[in-house]
């Protein structure tokens, strides 16, 4: 049974001037355990199937499974505590919170889960150890370098033990030496038993480090090796 | 997420705006400060009118009770020229008067139609239940102190003087020595008013200012011994002679002076302030009984002297009837009405006047809330910007799994912060104020010798009220920030700059 699953998937942006069809009919098994890298041009609608599986927004048609659950039945507070339990989410941008230490980046993805002030504390602390962020632990984003910041943000994605690890172009902003150093570290979690998902342009990069690659163009699988 | 760490959010979230935050947090502190003002001051009124002045005259034994004007008896033809006008109570053989609605819901009794006189005093001493009644009668008269002329009002006191409307004590002197004697008792203000005022030197340029002078309260010894020097003062009350003297003589020989002495002194706490008036009337310049009752008629204006002349007698301006215990208070009340005369409940009254005062402190409520409001726009307008700087946060705690209550919980806990500052603050600063006002209006008080008033009075339940409806103002005015942030779309805002 896949883990994750998209099933004749399409999306369609409704925009002013008229729809943008994003996703035509894609269908996709993902399985416990695998480094799968989705590939492909910008416009191709790889980071709306990473959206999809994430959970942030919903198909236009066609289903998202995960553990052959749809994920279309959730509601809003559902959607978010799959997000929170089931999913990690690691983003070109790395998307933290500016003005929290990378220690409060990380704990807050443990404040949604309830978790005590002084355990989420010492959690955050030993994630951000297991990144090899242990001295930076309060520092700012904005006194991190790119990789450190992308390490803070994969501690974060870890931050509530998912199974899922989903990864939209980590890599992007980064230099060929943080870039090998970040999907090292997720081919480290590969072998801990998460499932990476991993959103990329760069064919070579990609294949160095994920099991199989699936290209994308314009919204529809078009190579699956 | 739980509470603490919502407001701990919420809190991070605010200082990150400071200037922000201080700005809307004072639109709120002025608001309240207002509205704690505004309504501090009705319920200063309620407080001496109600709680001060009316627990002082036990209000659930005693009755006030007035009887028809002369004009009014006239018209009624009680003027001599009716052969039989109803005995006792009401005249012309008219029936008792029946109960109306008043304007708060109260019941108010029809005018009564019949003289309070000796006759009926009597009457009502003979009630089952009553203690003692006290006819309350007055006359203004020009008088003579320290060479000075000048117009006051004089209320007849009982010999008993405890019997006097919220009890009356001596600070000094004897009190009356008979119901028609030529004596006076003062209360302790209008006394200072007979001293020689002392005039007092100024000090030097530049020497610096003189500590003894400084104001201090008086002590019991202090007071009585200020009383002692009006005792035995000669004040010299001027009437008019009954055949005045002819066109161009000396005006001295056309009234009298009668001369008369002051026997006692009243303590100032006994008298209540000002607002006793507005509901026994009585002075600060007592003679005796019968005393007031002569002059009464000597000084009384000539329709009214007329009046008392075809109708035998011109009755008492009103009475205070004493029961025994509250039981008898209903009884008696609807005998002195099936009488004729218009007693009027106090209890029935006093709950009139607090639906009165409800009034006022809702319209001043509103009157001040309004200032809130303009502070609870300045909360909405914060927290929208806010959502605005913050829109790529919100989609970041979404993202890692953040649902729609915890976000909405954040902006609810930060507009709550801020109303319970403002409030906090403005509660303080509406206190301050109060004792500000107060202290400076009862300076002027004290020097003028009147008893000390609190215009502006703030229970704690007025004060914790304008905390709580602060916080419940901004937290109404977070609901639709807290609902756009909790709408934000994730992936837009994960995209917003």
């Amino acid at each position: 049974m896949p883990i994750l699953s998209a099933s004749h998937v399409t999306k369609v942006y409704r925009m002013g001037a008229g729809d943008v069809p994003a996703l035509a009919g894609v269908s996709l098994a993902i399985e416990r355990g695998e480094f799968v890298a989705i590939l492909g041009t910008s416009g191709s609608g790889k980071s709306t199937l990473l959206n999809l599986f994430g959970g942030l927004d919903h198909p236009t048609s066609g289903e998202i499974a995960f553990e052959s659950t749809v994920l279309s039945g959730f509601n809003a507070k559902a959607m978010a505590q799959y997000r929170l339990k089931k999913i990690g989410m690691v983003f070109q941008s790395f998307n933290l919170i500016s003005t929290m230490s990378a220690e409060q980046n990380v704990s807050l993805a443990l404040a949604f889960a309830g978790m005590p002030a002084a355990a989420r504390r010492e959690r955050a602390k030993a994630l951000l150890a297991s990144v090899g962020l242990a001295a930076r632990v309060d520092h700012r984003p904005a006194e991190l370098s790119g990789g450190e910041q992308q390490r803070v943000s994969i501690a974060r994605a870890l931050a509530n033990d998912p199974q899922v690890l989903l990864a939209d172009e980590p890599t992007g902003n980064l230099d060929s030496v943080r870039a090998s150093e970040v999907l090292q570290i997720l081919k480290q979690l590969q072998s801990q038993g998460k499932t990476i998902v991993l959103i990329s342009h760069d064919h070579e990069l990609a294949s160095r480090f994920a099991d199989r690659s699936v290209r994308l163009k314009d919204g529809k699988v078009v190579e699956a090796a | 997420m739980n509470f603490a760490d919502i407001c701990q959010m919420a809190l991070r979230n605010l200082q990150q705006a400071k200037l922000r935050a201080t700005l809307t947090i004072t639109g709120v502190v002025v608001g309240v400060t207002s509205l704690v003002c505004m309504v501090s001051f009705a319920f200063g009124l309620q407080e001496n009118l109600l709680n001060k002045t009316l627990a002082g005259f036990d209000i659930f034994t005693t009755i006030p009770v007035s009887g028809a004007s002369l004009s009014m008896l006239l018209e009624f033809g009680q003027n001599g020229e009716n052969p039989e006008p109803a005995e006792g109570a009401t005249p012309a053989g008219a029936a008792a008067p029946e109960p109306r609605r008043g304007p708060f819901g109260g019941m108010v009794r029809a005018k009564p139609r019949r003289m309070l006189d000796d006759k009926a005093i009597a009457e009502i001493e003979k009630m089952p239940g009553v203690l003692y009644v006290q006819p309350r009668i007055g006359f203004e008269a020009f008088i003579q102190v320290n060479g000075h002329t000048r117009q006051v009002n004089f209320s007849g006191a009982p010999l008993e003087l405890s019997r006097l409307p919220g009890g009356g004590t001596l600070l000094t002197g004897t009190g009356f020595s008979n119901d028609f004697a030529r004596e006076i008792v003062v209360n302790e203000g209008t006394a200072k008013t007979f001293i020689a005022p002392v005039r007092k030197v100024p000090p030097a340029p530049g020497s610096p200012p003189d500590p003894v002078a400084r104001k201090k309260v008086p002590t019991e010894a202090e007071r009585k011994q200020a009383a002692e020097q009006v005792l035995g003062k000669e004040v010299v009350l001027l009437t008019l002679r009954e055949q005045p003297g002819a066109p161009g003589e000396a005006p001295e020989n056309r009234y009298e002076k009668n001369v008369f002495k002051v026997v006692g002194v009243l303590k100032a706490e006994e008298t209540h302030g000002p607002f006793e008036q507005l509901v026994f009337g009585r002075g600060g310049m007592f003679v005796p009984q019968g005393t007031a009752r002569l002059y009464h008629k000597i000084n009384g204006d000539s329709l009214s002297k007329l009046g008392a002349t075809i109708l035998g007698d011109s009755g008492y301006q009103g009475a205070i009837v004493r029961v025994k215990t509250p039981a008898d208070t209903q009884s008696v009340y609807d005998g002195i009405n099936k009488m004729g005369l218009q007693a009027i409940s106090l209890t029935q009254q006093l709950s009139q006047m607090k639906t009165f005062f409800m009034i006022i402190n809702s319209s001043l409520a509103l009157l001040a809330g309004i200032s809130l409001f303009v502070a609870a726009i300045g909360i909405s307008n914060t927290l929208i910007m806010s959502i605005t700087e913050r829109t790529r946060e919100i989609g970041i705690m979404k993202a890692i799994g953040g649902d729609n209550r915890t976000i909405m919980s954040i902006f609810f806990c930060e507009a709550g912060l801020l109303g319970l500052l403002g409030g906090v603050i403005g509660g303080g600063g509406a206190w301050l104020l109060d004792t500000i006002a107060n202290a400076t209006v009862n300076h002027y008080i004290a020097s003028a010798g009147a008893v000390r008033v609190e215009f502006f009075f703030i229970p704690w339940y007025l004060w914790s009220g304008a905390i709580l409806f602060a916080v419940g103002v901004s937290l109404l005015a977070a609901a639709y920030p807290a609902y756009r942030a909790a709408r934000v779309d994730p992936i837009k805002a994960l995209r917003h700059d």
